[in-house]
């Protein structure tokens, strides 16, 4: 009874067809002189045998109106939401660049204090940015 | 027409082979869907997300890997896996199987006696309350296994677990069936 306990996993095993050759001859050899163990293989196999006419089971009437109905959703082409979301992007690289220009600005606004005319160049680079 | 030859046409863009697919599996996929997660509004969502995401990935369907079934049942148990960790639903029993029984679609054997029957019935009553209360991941490799005859190395792959996961999985899930219908009376 003990040894049934300890081998059922590997009976088990042996059932599923995924045991090792020399698992196998241990189990065998077991089930040569264990009326226990070859009656919960049977009862095993009708269970498993159970599980299998558990389905399938009748889906609802509206199944497939319902279905339709999320298919239209996924399959419609989102217009609206491209051109959105299109608008927002060329928004969001537009405010980008100008914070980008301002930045690079004031950083080299301070480095040329006593250089106007590098003054002068930046200022049309940074209207050349701001207009891009 | 072969599911192969539908699923090419679909990929084609034709709907009315998709529509066939549906038609096809819909119970199947349906009931998976309940037994994983035992409501029925859910059941119903979940099995109609696994045929939109089926359309999606149809592509990625490769048939030298097994069979359509095979791999719709499979994304349908991982959905269900996933509706049961998001809404945390595992351990409410929202429905009584009772609910089911009409909606099967099942053989008699009229060559049996109706005690017969009668018992039969009982043990698959008790089969479907007892399915109900084993852990997600024992109900869902006992359904692939028996339910849709996935290979363990299969389920193994479906559900990103070891051989040797699967391998306990199932002979917990089938030893406590035995041990609660023996219980019962009914095996
Ligand atoms: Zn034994």
């Amino acid at each position: 009874m003990n040894e049934c306990h300890k081998l059922l996993p590997l009976i088990h095993d042996w059932v599923e067809g995924c045991i090792s050759f020399e698992e196998a001859l241990i189990v065998q050899e077991h089930l040569r002189k264990c009326a226990l163990c070859n009656s919960i293989i049977l009862e095993w196999l009708e269970i498993g045998d159970e599980i299998a006419k558990l389905l399938p089971i009748n889906a609802p009437q509206k199944f497939g109106e319902t279905l339709s109905l999320k298919f239209g959703e996924i399959s419609r082409i989102p217009v609206f939401e491209l051109i959105f979301g299109w608008f927002l992007a060329v928004c969001a690289a537009v405010c980008f660049k100008k914070i980008l220009a301002s930045f690079a600005l004031l950083f080299l606004h301070s480095l040329s204090n006593s250089f106007s005319w590098i003054e002068l160049t930046l200022n049309y680079i940074y209207l050349i940015f701001n207009f891009l | 027409m072969e599911d192969n030859e539908l699923i090419r046409r679909c990929l084609q863009g034709d709907k009315a082979a998709f529509d066939e697919l549906v038609h096809r599996y819909r119970d199947r996929v349906y009931g998976i869907a309940l037994y994983m997660l035992r409501d029925i509004e859910l059941a119903e969502d979940i099995a109609q997300e696994a045929f939109l995401r089926v359309f999606q990935k149809l592509g990625l369907f490769d048939q030298r890997k097994g069979a359509f079934s095979k791999w719709v049942a499979t994304l349908t148990v991982r959905l269900c896996l996933n509706a049961l960790k998001k809404k945390n639903r595992d351990g409410q029993l929202l429905i009584n199987t009772s609910e089911l029984d009409g909606n099967e679609t099942q053989q008699q054997d009229f060559s049996e006696t109706p005690e017969e029957v009668w018992w039969l019935n009982e043990r698959r009553r008790i089969i479907k309350d007892l399915l109900e209360i084993l852990p997600p991941m024992q109900r869902a490799t006992l359904l692939l296994r028996y339910g849709e005859d996935l290979s363990i190395q299969e389920i193994a792959e479906a559900l990103k677990v070891p051989v040797g996961t699967v391998k306990a999985w199932l002979f917990r899930g089938r030893e406590t069936l035995r041990r609660k219908l023996k219980e019962a009376g009914v095996m």
